[in-house]
């Protein structure tokens, strides 16, 4: 068995107690979505109209779910970069990836800088730089996979639902680091 | 109930219920060859007793075998279907067929259905029209307002066409219809088709019983009727919008706003050129690749219901006061099968062998 990382261990210890809410939140999400935004006018989103639908109600019941937790801060960083700082240890983005792990977008300065792990104005410069990243099926009818990986891509970790128990497995790929999708965004 | 026993209604009496004839004779303990004889016309009148013994397994009151109707033979249907159902899964579907249209039959007798009775015929070679063309006069002629079509079946039905559902009991045909002079045209819907496929089927034999009295080759009534069931469900001059920029998630969202398949989606998209050959085939591939083809589409969309068979036995024991026991005698069932192929919903079908 391959070792797991002395980062990744940390990471994972973390945010163990909160795997089950971190989860589920995204499920939520596409629900909100699917169920309660008329036929007629998702029948004219975009694919990025529809992800960003999405992750607009994943951060906001991230939010809902975390914020009077001890430790957990919301912040906006310049450049309209949301982030969750928890425990000055880790701060946290979420991202659509797909079944590699993997997003695809247009990266802007700050955005560039958090992958990076480079000094942004109000991170701790030592907190790790994660994505919960969430990856849909085919037609964006459920989630099919969670997973958590650091943006520069070293490791990766994926949240299972085991019964009523949730917990992490290791599933870093054998390439390293994890690069970016290819192709563009779609429209 | 007339004297002459009829073999006919032995024979589809038997394959409603799945029994070969050896089934048959172990369950009236009389001898195969008695049955085979009957059956083949050497032996015409065969005893009360044994008529008896024949109603008791196959559980149809003796009338049935005394009723002077007459089978019909299944319409034509796309031969690679035919040809991938078993014979004896035909059999029974033929012999379910006859026995509703017989229903249908002796309950339209007292039954005026409110419709507009112009269920219309077009020759598309003389009014040198397309499957599109044709779909697009009857989006017209019917008033179908803009967007999609809520309820295909209520349409159909207000026509005057009667929509059946039967469990056919395989996936393989989704839908048959017949249209006999002086009867209402009658569409046969297979109830265990998701509700996507039901509307698509409901419109490609809508097309079949506009188009086709006079068959023409099977691939080319195939193809018409599939243009015809994609232009009526999602007319090209509306869902273009829909179908650009083409993804699976975004077909994915389209068929809930249009409910028809994502799969008639794409294959609309390619038809109205909105997508490229390669396109297509990429969709298809991914389409395969996720499992939709083996295990469903998810997104399901919920079965039409058709209402003017319910609306027949209704008049028949609200305005006309029938008791379930004179339903069953009018509709030549027992009085138990009755009540459980017309009144308990959701399951309307006849029972089988087991």
């Amino acid at each position: 068995m391959e070792e797991i990382e002395p980062e990744q261990a940390k990471v994972m210890d973390t945010v163990a107690p909160f795997l089950k809410r971190l989860y589920v939140l995204f499920d939520g999400a596409i629900d909100l979505y699917n169920g309660k935004y008329p036929a007629e006018v998702r029948a004219q989103h975009s694919d990025r109209a529809a992800a960003n639908n999405v992750y607009c109600h994943a951060w906001h019941a991230l939010e809902q779910e975390f914020s009077e937790e001890p430790g957990f801060q919301f912040r906006e960083l310049e450049g309209r970069l949301n982030v969750l700082l928890i425990r000055d240890a880790l701060v946290m983005r979420v991202k659509k990836v797909d079944a590699n792990g993997r997003w695809r977008n247009h990266k802007s300065k700050q955005q560039a800088k958090f992958d990076g792990q480079l000094p942004l104005p109000g991170l701790p410069p030592e907190a790790t730089r994660v994505v919960l990243g969430y990856h849909p099926d085919a037609v964006f009818s459920c989630v099919e996979r969670v997973i958590l990986r650091p943006a520069r891509g070293t490791w990766v970790s994926q949240i299972v639902e085991d019964g009523a128990a949730y917990e992490w497995v290791d599933i870093t790929p054998k390439s390293l680091p994890l690069g970016e999708a290819r192709g563009k965004a779609t429209r | 109930m007339a004297n002459t026993f009829n073999r006919d209604m032995l024979m589809v009496a038997r394959a409603a219920r799945g029994f070969t004839q050896g089934d048959l004779a172990e369950g009236a303990n009389v001898t195969q060859a008695l049955i085979s004889k009957i059956e083949n016309g050497l032996i015409l009148d065969p005893t009360p007793e044994t008529v008896s013994a024949f109603a008791r397994a196959l559980k149809y009151p003796e009338d049935f075998f005394y009723s002077d109707e007459k089978p019909h033979g299944l319409p034509p249907f796309h031969f690679r279907k035919r040809a991938s159902l078993g014979s004896k899964v035909l059999a029974k579907i033929e012999a379910d067929i006859n026995i509703r249209r017989i229903h249908i039959d002796r309950l339209m007798k007292s039954f005026e259905a409110h419709t507009a009775k112009d269920f219309p015929t077009i020759d598309l070679d003389r009014n040198q029209w397309t499957p599109r063309d044709a779909a697009k006069h009857l989006r017209g002629l019917w008033m179908i307002p803009r967007g999609p079509v809520e309820d295909l079946t209520a349409i159909v039905e207000r026509v005057g066409a009667v929509v059946v559902q039967i469990n056919f009991e395989t996936p393989k045909l989704d839908a048959l219809s017949f249209r006999l002079p002086g009867k209402p045209p009658l569409i046969f819907m297979n109830s265990v088709v998701p509700g996507d496929r039901y509307r698509f089927s409901l419109a490609h034999e809508l097309a079949h019983l506009i188009f086709h009295n006079h068959p023409e080759t099977d691939e080319t009534m195939e193809e018409q009727a599939d243009e015809f069931a994609g232009e009526l469900l999602t007319p090209g001059s509306e869902v273009r919008p829909y179908l650009a920029y083409a993804t699976l998630p975004k077909y994915g969202r389209a068929k809930q706003y249009w409910k028809v398949s994502i799969k008639s989606l794409i294959v609309q998209a390619s038809r109205l050129k909105v997508i490229t050959p390669n396109l297509y085939t990429r969709l298809n591939v991914q389409y395969s690749k996720a499992g939709y083809g083996k295990f469903g589409e998810p997104f399901p969309i919920p079965v039409e219901k058709p209402s003017t068979l319910s609306r027949a036995i209704s008049h028949h024991m609200q305005a006309l006061n029938y008791s379930p026991e004179e339903m069953a005698k009018l509709l030549m069932l027992t009085k138990e099968e009755f009540v459980s192929a017309y009144t308990e919903r959701p399951r309307l079908r006849l029972v089988g062998k087991d």
